[in-house]
């Protein structure tokens, strides 16, 4: 029995190691196929013969179709065969993005990788050293000015795009996400206080929410200030206030070199603060056990009075509390900080995602061509992004165009669009509100009149019209309100095997502060020690020599 | 066991004061072991059959607020739910009745002592191993994809074949205790082996069948990354793969798009529980018809009979 345990074993080791050998199919490596079509140097010029293309596809479920459309034959593939000579395949196509990066990576191993597709940094920096991906320097001197545009507001993504000083991969410009203080506004009324303005009103605020039953149901059932144990990344505004930076891989320039945001003097300052609500009980007391989904629920429920939200947060949670509780009405501020100016947000514009074509594939630059098509469309075809079908519900399309290049701008420059046409009552051409974004344009007015004051239309009208959620964005565009993330290069070898643990430690401190169960004052640098011991030296001596070469 | 019990007399069990605390802790335990696998499946129902708001607002325990069908008609309405469903029968079709074929006539051999077949434990260890060690992803899917099953329903079916070494030991076992002279009394009135296994083996091992049927069939309804990895387009997939498709969680969309109506579909929790009370329902119903012979069926190693 033991000779042929060894035998059997032996056979299977065998098998383990010739597994690898199995694993490099080569269907990609059979030599570059020469150019058999031409195109223009125009950004939409046409390619004569007309090119199949090949992309992994990432279809979300619920995907709105025009009657008779499918994912293989829709408008937008059609318009990619008509202006552009482009048949457009996929071999397969994932419904999660976790299916999504699976198949990528099966794709990857066994050498069937499509034509063009889109990959996250840390892949895409393997493919690059691997030699699988081809230069698109040629392919961007196809692209329109409006593209340009794009990549010249936010230089960061070209930086990351690039190796060696060759570009490998386009990525969409990141944006802000309007990180920013969310207050009851029917709460504040019930009770006679205003929006708090500096940290003082702040707290003075999230007492009277706590203590002075903004509901009215006579109950002490309320939450001054919400906050749940996951470090919510919103609250990032509220620690920046006090020069404190808990976000993931985030790096303040301090004398000449990088230091890590989560253990900077400020951060014990910003958790102080925390502590003191915390201490007097306007902070949820239960904080450190719930999830940002509990406290999502909480403020569905009509419990909480201020969190930290998104420029989008009246889309989801505020609209479910609105449809529970109609007299429900939020208002955005800035987080108050101890100098008195409004928090700066932190803004990490580092993209999370890259557009890359095949090393072999012989028509790069139609990436680029793709993307042009839904810029250019974007100003002039609105029946391609939105569409109302006949019982009046609203077909998204857009998704339908797998290769997307776009701005977070639209919203901002959607907000002041429908701030022009709030006042004549109505949406018209002058106004410029671009189709894209004329559905919400539609729902705001439709609050704005008055013809429909439910759920949705409040929530749109809240975060495009005055007063909402992307003025707040704007007016930080124009005065300098944001904060970059020092350290805009490709995630290091230290990251990628620590960051995972330090993020859980600045986590876990952060409750243990809070809670009191280390002592902000005496265990502070029990922190930091951790905060080294765990990779962190390891990290900033990595990103510092990131520094050096820039 | 029954015989200990039945040879105390009734009056002694309840005289002692130990045995009646133990069987009071005994209930609640189970009791709270049960409470504790139902209350989240009475939860999903509650939702399911509630109005969207009061589920928003985190109203809804364990009874419907807002009582209503609707989601339930928008299940039965939506074709890549019936259609998933519809690839989930058809791979249970098939696949639990070749799983079933080939078990048996694995471990029918295999159930023989050593004299009868000498490699015996040679093939034992075989199959064992591929319990411990597996080729890994991307070995099955070349082979997959080598084989032409990419993207058939055969992807589903017959490499998950291998899956049942374990469910092949609990046939073995029940078969080595079935008593000897039944198969030789056989053997004498001239039968073969085919004969012996479909004709004497088989009727005397309807609990390990029930059995081995149940894990077999639950295995298949519920296995989600066989349909990611081997089908390529959403209507190949089965109802696993698509529950598991509309269960991504917020956060996992958030950071690429940020577009409304993903988020209120991704929030769209009383469609999602009724998905998910459907996709659960046939192994529900399913589940107690089999279960009585669990006792019987499932005999590993030394205890025999």
């Amino acid at each position: 029995m033991k000779t042929l345990f060894r035998l059997v074993t032996g056979f299977a080791v065998l098998l383990l190691l010739a597994a690898p050998v199995f694993a490099t199919g080569a269907d990609e490596e059979a030599g570059a196929p020469a150019r058999t079509s031409t195109t223009d140097e125009s950004p939409t010029g046409p390619y004569e013969p007309p090119i199949s293309v090949s992309y992994h596809a990432f279809h979300q479920p619920a995907q709105d179709f025009l009657e008779g459309d499918s994912f293989e034959d829709n408008l937008w593939t059609r318009a990619y065969s008509d202006e552009l000579g482009v048949e457009l395949s996929f071999p397969w196509s994932a419904q999660s993005g976790d299916a999504y990066r699976q198949r990528l990576n099966i794709a990857i191993a066994t050498g069937q990788l499509a034509d063009i597709f889109s990959v996250s940094p840390i892949i895409f920096g393997q493919l690059v050293e691997d030699g699988r991906l081809a230069p698109l320097d040629d392919a961007w001197e196809y692209m329109s000015d409006d593209g340009r545009a794009i990549m010249e507001w936010s230089p960061v993504t070209r930086i990351a795009g690039t190796r060696d000083g060759v570009l490998y991969g386009i990525a969409e410009a990141r944006g802000p996400e309007g990180k920013n203080l969310w207050v009851r506004q029917d709460w504040l009324d019930a009770l006679g206080l205003d929006a708090p303005q500096s940290v003082a009103e702040f707290i003075e605020v999230a007492r009277a929410f706590t203590f002075d039953d903004p509901d009215g149901n006579g109950q002490d059932d309320t939450i001054g200030f919400g906050i749940s144990g996951e470090l919510d990344d919103a609250l990032q505004t509220f620690f920046s206030g006090w020069g404190g930076y808990p976000i993931s891989n985030f790096w303040v320039e301090s004398g000449g070199q990088l230091e890590y945001g989560a253990i900077q003097p400020g951060m014990r300052e910003a958790l102080r603060a925390l502590r003191a609500m915390f201490e007097e009980g306007t902070v949820d007391p239960e904080f450190g056990v719930k999830g940002e989904g509990e406290l999502y629920d909480d403020i569905a429920a009509g419990r909480v009075g201020m969190y930290a939200g998104y420029f989008w947060s009246p889309l989801w949670p505020l609209n479910a509390l609105k449809g529970e509780d109609p007299e429900s009405d939020w208002v955005p501020v800035y987080f108050p900080s101890p100098s008195g100016e409004p928090a700066p947000e932190p803004l990490d514009l580092t993209p999370g995602e890259f557009w890359v074509a095949r090393a072999d594939f012989p028509y790069p630059e139609v990436l680029v061509k793709m993307m042009n098509l839904f810029l250019e469309y974007q100003d002039e075809q609105p029946e391609y992004f939105n569409q109302i079908d006949a019982n009046g519900e609203v077909l998204e399309l857009f998704h339908l165009a797998p290769v997307q290049y776009n701005t977070w701008r639209n919203n901002v420059d959607a907000a002041a669009a429908i701030q022009r046409a709030i006042p004549v009552g109505e949406i018209l051409p002058e106004h410029g509100v671009a189709p894209a974004s004329m559905f919400g344009a539609e729902q705001a007015m439709l609050y704005a009149t008055g013809a429909d004051t439910t759920a949705t239309p409040w929530a749109y009208h809240k975060v495009f019209a005055d007063g909402g959620s992307m003025n707040l964005v704007r007016w930080r565009m124009d005065n300098d309100g944001y904060l970059e993330n020092a350290f805009f290069g490709p995630p290091g070898d230290a990251w990628l095997r620590h960051g995972q643990a330090i993020n859980d430690l600045v986590e876990e401190w952060y409750v243990k502060f809070v809670t009191g169960e280390e002592s902000i004052d005496s265990d502070w640098d029990a922190y930091i020690d951790a905060f080294s011991n765990i990779g962190g030296a390891e990290v900033t001596a990595e990103v510092n020599a990131w520094f050096e070469n820039q | 066991m029954a015989q200990l019990f039945n040879r105390r007399p009734a009056s002694r069990i309840k005289a002692s004061p130990a045995r009646i605390a133990f069987s009071i802790a005994n209930h609640i335990v189970l009791i709270l072991g049960a409470a504790l696998c139902l209350v989240p499946m009475i939860h999903i129902l509650a939702v399911s059959l509630s109005s969207p708001g009061p589920v928003a607002a985190q109203r809804v325990g364990l009874w419907p607020i807002g009582f209503t069908w609707s989601a339930y008609e928008w299940v039965v309405g939506n074709p890549d739910f019936l259609r998933a469903m519809g690839v989930s029968f058809l791979r249970i079709g098939l696949a639990v009745p070749m799983s079933l074929f080939f078990t048996v006539i694995t471990a029918y051999p295999l159930s023989k002592e050593k004299k009868y077949l000498r490699t015996r434990g040679a093939y034992v260890w075989f199959f064992f191993l591929t319990m411990l060690f597996s080729g890994g992803l991307i070995p099955s899917y070349m082979i997959v994809l080598a084989t032409g099953l990419i993207d058939t329903i055969w992807a589903l079916v017959i490499p998950a074949l291998t899956w049942q070494v374990f469910n092949m030991i609990l046939v073995l076992n029940f078969f080595r205790q079935l008593p000897k002279s039944l198969e030789e009394a056989a053997y004498v009135d001239g039968a073969g082996h085919w004969m012996v296994l479909f004709r004497v083996y088989l009727p005397l091992s309807k609990p390990v069948i029930a059995t081995i049927t149940l894990f077999t069939a639950v295995t298949h309804w519920n296995s989600w990354f066989d349909g990611m990895i081997y089908m390529n387009f959403p209507e190949n997939q089965p109802l696993s793969t698509y529950i598991r498709n509309i269960l991504q969680t917020l956060e996992d969309v958030r950071l690429t798009i940020q577009d409304v109506s993903l988020i209120e579909f991704l929030n769209n929790d009383t469609a999602r529980a009724a998905q998910i009370f459907v996709a659960a329902l046939p192994i529900i119903l399913v589940y107690p018809f089999l279960q009585r012979y669990f006792a019987k069926g499932i005999i590993l190693g030394s205890v025999k009979g």
